[in-house]
């Protein structure tokens, strides 16, 4: 079973009188015993004694872990109970067990190479027009990532705007983008993972650029560490970076220039992949500080404490009531710093918070690079 | 017990409790039922893996309100159905253990601040808010409420109130009983009751103090109005090693009676401090805090004691460590964790903590540790962490290892007790001093209370006539 490379983790924390309880994302929404990394690693545990999964229990591994790391940042064992989901997630897929929602998500890969069931065809319909004006290959690949492009296209134009004015040599993957493949990875399904990560990398190196930039937390988290983890080739001069460490290259360097006054009252949420995990806490804070007329204010929760949008771990397709109980917890602490704009830096999040903050409302939800498109 | 899980009563029992607080507020999930089997004592956590079978809960039910709580016990009633309340499940003593099955009554749903009064340094609060939460909440504020636990991150109001529970910083700020003004309570038939929050009062006795540490037997607490603190401006520490216990002893004795209040103030014995501090003698950790000049003072007054009585200045080094991991032992080990330590390896220490007089702890420091180590396998140390102007506690690290079998094992974790605790009771301490009763001690309970054990009964018999709550707990009746 993929259990027993982390059957210490399950086994130590099973017995901890549950010390990350007050932080887990799903506990502090539904308050169970049963949503604790604890409880959870305690029942992984046991199906690695008894060598096989209970069916009733295969919702539970599904439903219940945002994979957010909040848990590793309070354990002084270092015990990343979200790791253990992830291999419970292999060994009830290897036993027929995945639910029908990550059979859902198998199936949307399979046929339209994203996650959400879109036509694959539609991948660059919300960017067609600023496409057609990227060169074929560039020193500089802005790779935009399923959740941006489907979702959150805005985001992209204003990447792409961002970097046309910082005069930067730029392109994307205009033959076709392939997703980046952590929705299978989180799903259990450890083989389609790497075969997409295979595709990714051999559309990145054949694209020519030396530098991938992301808006996406989550994806470049797969180029920068997680393939490599899984025995994907990633070859070592290659550079993958966040916009929000790109763009503060930018302005350290003076080829970026934000002039326009956005008069705003601004706080901002860290996104797992790029703070726990990635561990880019201050570059987007240093963009952010050269925003003119921004009025910046920390949550109480925020760099490795940042509460989680709820949507991680493949919770926004398993668990969507809990996502949206996570994410009104942020937004209630970005009220409570009497911010006009939640910033974040990950279009799943900007997805999360956005169900409670529209457009028009007292405030609004937007990603980090939108704000600096407005300031150019 | 499960069988209401296959009968027409239990199903009654279901679609009526789901009346009471929703379908999202009742659950029959095996996974879930699963979760609150125990707690996080040998008995109810590490004991089920040993072999030793505990019925399943049959209803976990989550109150939003005191008035779904209320009616929940009134379905209790109808039903007969024991009820086992609930909130962090972090007490080493098996309180919230549901021995009988039955309704286990989670109160994290009700979690709300109601209010946070800053001109009258009080918070009120639901009961189930985690302790750590609540900190947070009064830190954004710049106050504190003062109650650290080790258990902060992981249990919450209505634990600590129902057991009685003692933070790191009780030498000044007290235990959660002497932190609490008023309480509502839902007594066991449903009837809901408040106490007045008012600093004091001499109208009649404390009621209070009928609920606090009655670990969910005598009703479930709901909400609570406790005293909060401004953020002191300073926390010091400073550490010495003084010749022997006796002196640390002295030392501790006199800087409680000079009225120095630190908030915290704890000493090893020889083989702790030998162990975990590298220091020949016995270590002590003093703490103050406040307002700068005050802090200074108190430092320099306890500073001139310990000299007196031979300490030797270990600087404020050794303190701050120890408060940065001062739930580092809380947390799994690979070897010797707290609760499971390996095979037929366990440590009894954190369930027979005890408190009496000045001359009591020297004497049960000597007593229980002979009696302890006559028992094979056995190792013993301690240490003293909760000091009164009066005495203070005891808190042994009893570790024993080699039994054969399971069976043996159960049984010696037993004959430590009565060993540990025959010894507490003989020379007049009290059987425990912070982590309460629970399945452990009950049995210890009539000793305890003496003639007056009758009276706690009468009560209990009073305001749970059919003893649905919790029973078999605090030495009260099982089902």
């Amino acid at each position: 079973m993929e259990l027993q490379k982390v059957e210490r983790l399950a086994r130590l924390c099973e017995t901890c009188p549950k010390m990350c309880r007050h932080v887990c994302t799903t506990h502090v929404v539904t308050h169970s015993e049963a949503d604790t990394p604890n409880q959870r690693c305690s029942v992984a545990y046991q199906a690695l004694l008894r060598g096989y999964f209970l069916p009733e229990e295969a919702p539970y591994m599904y439903e219940k872990c945002a994979t957010c790391g909040l848990c590793l940042t309070w354990c002084e064992t270092d015990i990343d109970a979200g790791e253990v989901m992830l291999a419970a997630r292999v060994d009830l897929v290897d036993q027929g067990l995945a639910p029908e929602a990550a059979l859902a998500l198998r199936e949307s890969m399979s046929r339209h190479g994203n996650p959400h069931g879109d036509p694959a065809e539609r991948r660059f319909s919300g960017i067609r027009e600023a496409l057609k004006e990227l060169p074929e290959t560039a020193e500089v690949l802005y790779y935009a990532g399923c959740d941006t492009l489907y979702h959150h296209p805005e985001i992209a134009l204003a990447a792409l705007k961002v970097l046309r004015a910082a005069g930067v040599e730029h392109t994307m993957l205009k033959a076709g983008e392939p997703c980046c493949g952590e929705p299978l990875r989180l799903m259990g399904f450890l083989d389609d993972f790497r075969a997409a990560a295979r595709q990714v990398m051999e559309s990145i190196i054949a694209s020519g650029a030396r530098t991938v930039v992301c808006t996406c937390p989550s994806c470049l988290r797969m180029l920068r560490e997680v393939y490599a983890a899984y025995d994907v080739p990633v070859p070592a001069d290659l550079t993958f970076l966040h916009m929000s460490e790109y763009l503060n290259r930018l302005l350290v360097d003076g080829r970026l220039k934000l002039t326009r006054d956005i008069g705003l009252r601004i706080t901002y949420h860290d996104p797992c992949d790029l703070g726990r995990r990635l561990e880019v806490y201050e570059p987007p804070r240093q963009v952010l500080a050269a925003l003119p007329g921004a009025q910046f204010t920390e949550m109480f929760f925020n760099r490795k404490d940042a509460r989680c949008c709820g949507a991680g771990g493949g919770l926004a397709l398993t668990n969507l009531p809990l996502v949206m109980k996570a994410s009104r917890t942020v937004v209630d602490l970005a009220q409570d710093v009497n911010a006009e704009v939640l910033v974040t830096a990950c279009p799943t999040c900007k997805t999360s918070f956005s169900r409670h903050t529209l457009k028009g409302d007292e405030m609004e939800t937007l990603d980090l690079v939108e704000l600096v498109a407005m300031a150019l | 017990m499960m069988e209401n899980q296959q009968t027409l009563r239990g199903a009654i029992a279901y679609n009526d409790l789901v009346a009471a607080v929703g379908a999202g507020n009742v659950s029959r999930n095996p996974v879930e039922l699963q979760a609150y089997l125990g707690d996080a004592s040998f008995l109810g956590m590490v004991m089920p893996k040993h072999k030793l079978r505990i019925d399943m809960p049959d209803f976990i039910v989550f109150p939003e309100t005191t008035e779904q709580t209320a009616e929940v016990l009134r379905l209790a009633n109808v039903h007969k159905l024991p009820v086992t309340p609930y909130c962090g499940g972090a007490g080493v003593q098996g309180a919230a253990v549901p021995l009988y099955g039955g309704i286990v009554l989670d109160v994290k749903k009700m979690d709300k601040i109601l209010a946070i009064d800053e001109t009258n340094l009080t918070v009120t609060c639901q009961s189930g808010m985690i302790g750590q939460t609540l900190e947070w909440a009064l830190n954004a504020k710049g106050y504190t409420y003062a109650h650290i636990p080790q258990s902060s991150y992981c249990s919450g109001i209505g634990g600590f109130l129902a057991g009685h529970s003692a933070g790191v910083l009780s030498t000044k700020y007290g235990k959660i009983a002497s932190m609490v003004l008023g309480m509502e309570v839902v007594l066991p038939t449903g009837r809901v009751i408040r106490t007045r929050a008012v600093p004091q009062s001499a109208a009649g006795p404390n009621l209070n103090h009928l609920f606090i540490g009655s670990e969910g037997t005598l009703g479930v607490i709901t909400e609570a109005t406790l005293t909060i603190h401004p953020l002191p401006e300073v926390r010091q520490f400073r550490s010495y090693v003084f010749p022997d216990l006796h002196a640390a002893f002295e030392a501790a004795r006199k800087i409680m009676r000079r009225g120095l209040v630190p908030g915290t103030l704890r000493i090893s014995d020889l083989v702790e401090s030998l162990e975990f501090y590298k220091q020949d003698g016995s270590f002590m950790t003093l703490s103050f805090d406040g307002f700068k000049e005050l802090v200074d003072l108190q430092e320099r007054e306890a500073m001139a004691i310990a000299r007196a009585e031979g300490g030797k200045d270990l600087g404020p080094e050794p303190g701050e460590r120890w408060w940065q991991h001062r739930f580092t032992s809380v947390y799994p080990k690979d070897q010797g964790t707290p609760l499971d330590m390996g095979r037929h390896t366990f440590n009894v220490g954190n369930v027979i903590e005890t408190a009496g007089s000045f001359t009591y702890l020297e004497a049960i420091h000597q007593e229980m540790g002979e009696a302890v180590t006559r028992i094979p396998g056995t190792t013993f140390k301690a240490h003293f962490s909760h000091w009164y102007k009066t005495g203070g506690m005891m808190y042994p690290y009893v570790v024993n290892s080699g039994a054969a079998s399971d069976e043996e094992m159960v049984d010696r974790y037993f004959e430590l007790h009565r060993a540990a605790v025959g010894a507490v009771l003989r020379l007049g301490g009290t059987i425990t001093h912070h982590h309460g009763v629970g399945l452990t001690l009950r049995g210890f309970m009539p000793r305890e209370f003496g003639a007056s054990f009758e009276a706690l009964q009468t009560i209990k018999h009073a305001l749970d006539p059919n003893n649905i709550m919790n029973p078999g707990k605090l030495g009260f009746e099982g089902r």
